[in-house]
Parts: structure tokens; C-alpha cells; sequence
């Protein structure tokens, strides 16, 4: 009986050892696994986006008439805009306001995506070589997309704001009501914590709110779909339809702070 | 297939999971490629091969994953085994039979994922956990005769 208990005891801390020794490895050789497999993981990125360049030639075409249209129109818009822009900076040093310094960004391509459901992330082909550090914020031309959560020396991984783990203090740019925006897996973010006389309505557009110094503030995060009251009846929330495609990202910029 | 060839063909398989196959996801779900691979393992191999196959494939899913808790390095083997010693006992020869067993073995791992896994922090929904479950089972059960096909 009690050789049994001893047997069994060895077989407990031998399975224990090797449980802790697994875990504690892991960490190690995730990110040279990845940094191995990334040049593979870029190549099969280019293929598929060769391929489905040919696939959908036609509608590339289409479509890029009809941004070459926009990008003259917000080109006049950017004029007045930068216009606008040095009189307020003008303003601003006649009044002897603090200039918060503006952010670098680093951009960088997506070579892979997440390999399981339950999560939303990216994989970027620059790492730590390049300045990115874990926590740094990553956005696309259009709005914000998630945060770095993993950095290995040529590689990193992004965790996008559709992943439920992943939440944002935001407000309403119109009414700035404040809310959290938590991700879903889908393609549509929630709004949460929104009061029941909550100004917000659909097509809003709801932006970072700079509260916590993690995300800048009005990087734009999507735009309100739908408006609804959470089953409690205390609170509503909003559907919000994110600012880029999060399926179809093929670059992104990392700020630097 | 030779084993050699057999870890190059995982490897291929991780690498299409992690980036061509995200253009075939039906409602933002993809199936689960190198879990068949697991079960094939289970099916085919002796055990001490099919643990040490599975516990590649395990790896592999992790090393491309970004979460804390990346646990496919003991998922993937306790399914090959769970697979191997079921396979003993019912035999499991054809195409719809085994659709059925990774069906369930979607599942099964994904109640263990959220039982591990999720248990302290609620993350999901009910509406979308029973989402991507539902899809990620009958989608990856769908792809499996073609993986195994590959594989063979």
C-alpha cells in the first residue's frame, strides 16, 4: 500500500516537473519559432495576396477609380484643413498652450493571422529590432486596431480591439459620452456602460478618449450601427461597426510614443 | 506518407491556418486544421508517436497564438490519446464516422479551452461562444475528409 502511494507520488511530482518545465519553456521558444517560421509566413502572405489580386482584378479596378476620385477631393479638403490647422497651432502659442508632441509611427505588414477562433490577433514582421515594444498602439490608415500584446527580436503579434480581451475607454465625438468599447470576435465592437439617457445614436462616430495614457486620444475606432438597452435594463449599449476592415488587414502602422 | 514528410506537411498546414485560410472564414470562423491532424495522429499512429506528433501540432497552434495560456501543447496530445484508445475499442473506418469524431472533438476541446481557459475572466457571450462553437465544429467536421485525404 504504501509502495503504491510512493509510486504514485513519483509519477505526481515527475508529471508536475514536466507540466512546469513545459510552461516555463514555452515562452522561450515561441518567439524563435515564430521568427523561424517568418519568412515562410511571408511568402504564403504574398501568394495569397497575388492570388487574390488576380481574383479580384475587377473590382480592384473599379475600386480604384473611385478612390483615385476621392483621394483629389480629401487632397482640397487636407489643404483646408492644414490651413486650419497652422492658425490653430498660432492660436495656440499666442495662448501659451503645452503642444503635446506628435506621435511616430512605424509602418509594418501583416504575415499572418490568428490560428484559432478565439482569438483576434495579428502577427507583424518587425519586432523589437525595429522599436516596437509590447503595449504599443497599432492603427491602420482609417482607425485604431489593437494593441502589441507579444515582441520577438523580427516579429510581433497584435491583439485587435475585436478580441474580447482586448477593451477601450472611448466617447461619442459628437455628445462625448464616455463608454467602453470591447470587442466581440465578430465584425462589430460593443459600447458598453452607457447610460440609460445616454446621447448616442446611429452613425456616430466614437473615438479614443484619451483617459487612460495607453491609447492616444481621437484615434477613431468605428462608427454606431445600432443602439439597444442591455438585459439588466440599467444600462444601453451600442453596435459599433469598426473604422477598418479587421478580416482584410495588409498594413498597419505602430505608434511610437 | 513518410513521417519526414509528414512534419513538413504539418508545418505547411500551420502556416496555410495562420494566413491563407482567414479568405475561407464563414462568419469570421476558419476550422481547425491541425486538430484533425491530432485526431488523424490518434487514428493512425502508435501511441508514443501519435503523443510526440500532436504534441508538434500542439506547439505549432501555440507559437503562432498570442494568448497567455496557450495550452494546444496539452490539448492536442490528450486528444490524440482519447482518439487512439476510442479507436480501439470502435472502429471508426469511414469518411462520415470520422467527420462525426472531429465534430465532437471540436467540442470537446472547446469546452475544455473554456473551462480552463476562461473560467476567471468572461469574456464571451453565450450568443457568441455557442456561435463560434457551433461553426468552428461543423466547418472544421466539413474540411476533415480532405485533411485526411492529404495526409494519408
Amino acid at each position: 500500500m504504501f509502495k503504491l502511494a510512493g509510486k504514485n507520488l513519483t509519477i505526481f511530482i515527475v508529471v508536475a516537473i514536466l507540466v512546469l518545465l513545459v510552461f516555463s519553456i514555452i515562452p522561450a521558444l515561441k518567439p524563435f519559432t515564430v521568427n523561424l517560421l517568418k519568412l515562410p509566413l511571408n511568402f504564403v502572405t504574398a501568394i495569397g495576396r497575388e492570388v487574390k489580386g488576380i481574383v479580384l482584378y475587377h473590382q480592384n479596378y473599379t475600386e480604384n477609380e473611385r478612390l483615385s476620385k476621392d483621394v483629389a477631393l480629401l487632397r482640397n479638403r487636407l489643404n483646408s484643413a492644414q490651413e486650419c490647422n497652422l492658425e490653430n497651432k498660432r492660436l495656440k502659442e499666442l495662448l501659451s498652450f503645452k503642444q503635446k508632441s506628435a506621435y511616430r509611427v512605424i509602418p509594418v505588414q501583416v504575415i499572418g493571422h490568428s490560428t484559432d477562433n478565439w482569438s483576434s490577433t495579428l502577427i507583424l514582421d518587425k519586432g523589437s529590432n525595429s522599436g516596437i515594444r509590447r503595449g504599443f498602439v497599432v492603427i491602420s490608415y482609417l482607425g485604431l486596431l489593437g494593441r502589441v500584446v507579444e515582441v520577438s527580436q523580427s516579429s510581433s503579434k497584435v491583439m485587435l480591439i475585436n478580441d474580447p480581451a482586448l477593451s477601450v475607454s472611448a466617447i461619442n465625438q459628437r455628445s462625448r459620452q464616455e463608454g467602453l468599447v470591447c470587442g466581440t470576435l465578430g465584425n462589430t465592437l460593443v459600447m458598453r456602460y452607457l447610460p440609460k439617457d445616454a446621447d448616442i445614436q446611429a452613425s456616430d462616430i466614437i473615438v479614443t478618449s484619451g483617459l487612460t495614457d495607453i491609447y492616444p486620444k481621437g484615434l477613431i475606432i468605428g462608427t454606431v450601427v445600432e443602439v439597444g438597452e442591455e438585459f439588466s435594463g440599467l444600462s444601453r449599449y451600442a453596435n459599433i461597426k469598426p473604422a477598418t476592415d479587421l478580416s482584410a488587414v495588409e498594413e498597419v502602422l505602430v505608434i511610437i510614443p | 506518407m513518410k513521417k519526414r514528410s509528414l512534419y513538413l506537411v504539418i508545418v505547411l498546414l500551420a502556416l496555410f491556418q495562420a494566413t491563407l485560410l482567414n479568405y475561407f472564414r464563414i462568419f469570421n470562423v476558419k476550422p481547425d486544421l491541425l486538430l484533425i491532424c491530432a485526431v488523424f495522429a490518434g487514428l493512425v499512429f502508435e501511441l508514443k508517436q501519435a503523443l510526440l506528433f500532436s504534441l508538434v501540432l500542439g506547439f505549432l497552434k501555440d507559437a503562432l497564438a498570442a494568448q497567455v495560456f496557450a495550452a494546444h501543447i496539452f490539448y492536442f496530445p490528450f486528444l490524440a490519446a482519447v482518439t487512439h484508445f476510442l479507436a480501439k475499442k470502435v472502429p471508426i473506418e469511414t469518411t462520415l464516422v470520422r467527420s462525426v469524431l472531429i465534430f465532437l472533438a471540436v467540442i470537446l476541446i472547446d469546452l475544455l479551452k473554456k473551462f480552463f481557459q476562461f473560467s476567471t475572466e468572461n469574456y464571451f457571450t453565450l450568443g457568441v461562444y455557442l456561435k463560434v462553437i457551433i461553426l468552428e465544429s461543423l466547418y472544421t467536421a466539413l474540411v476533415s475528409p480532405l485533411i485526411f485525404k492529404v495526409l494519408r
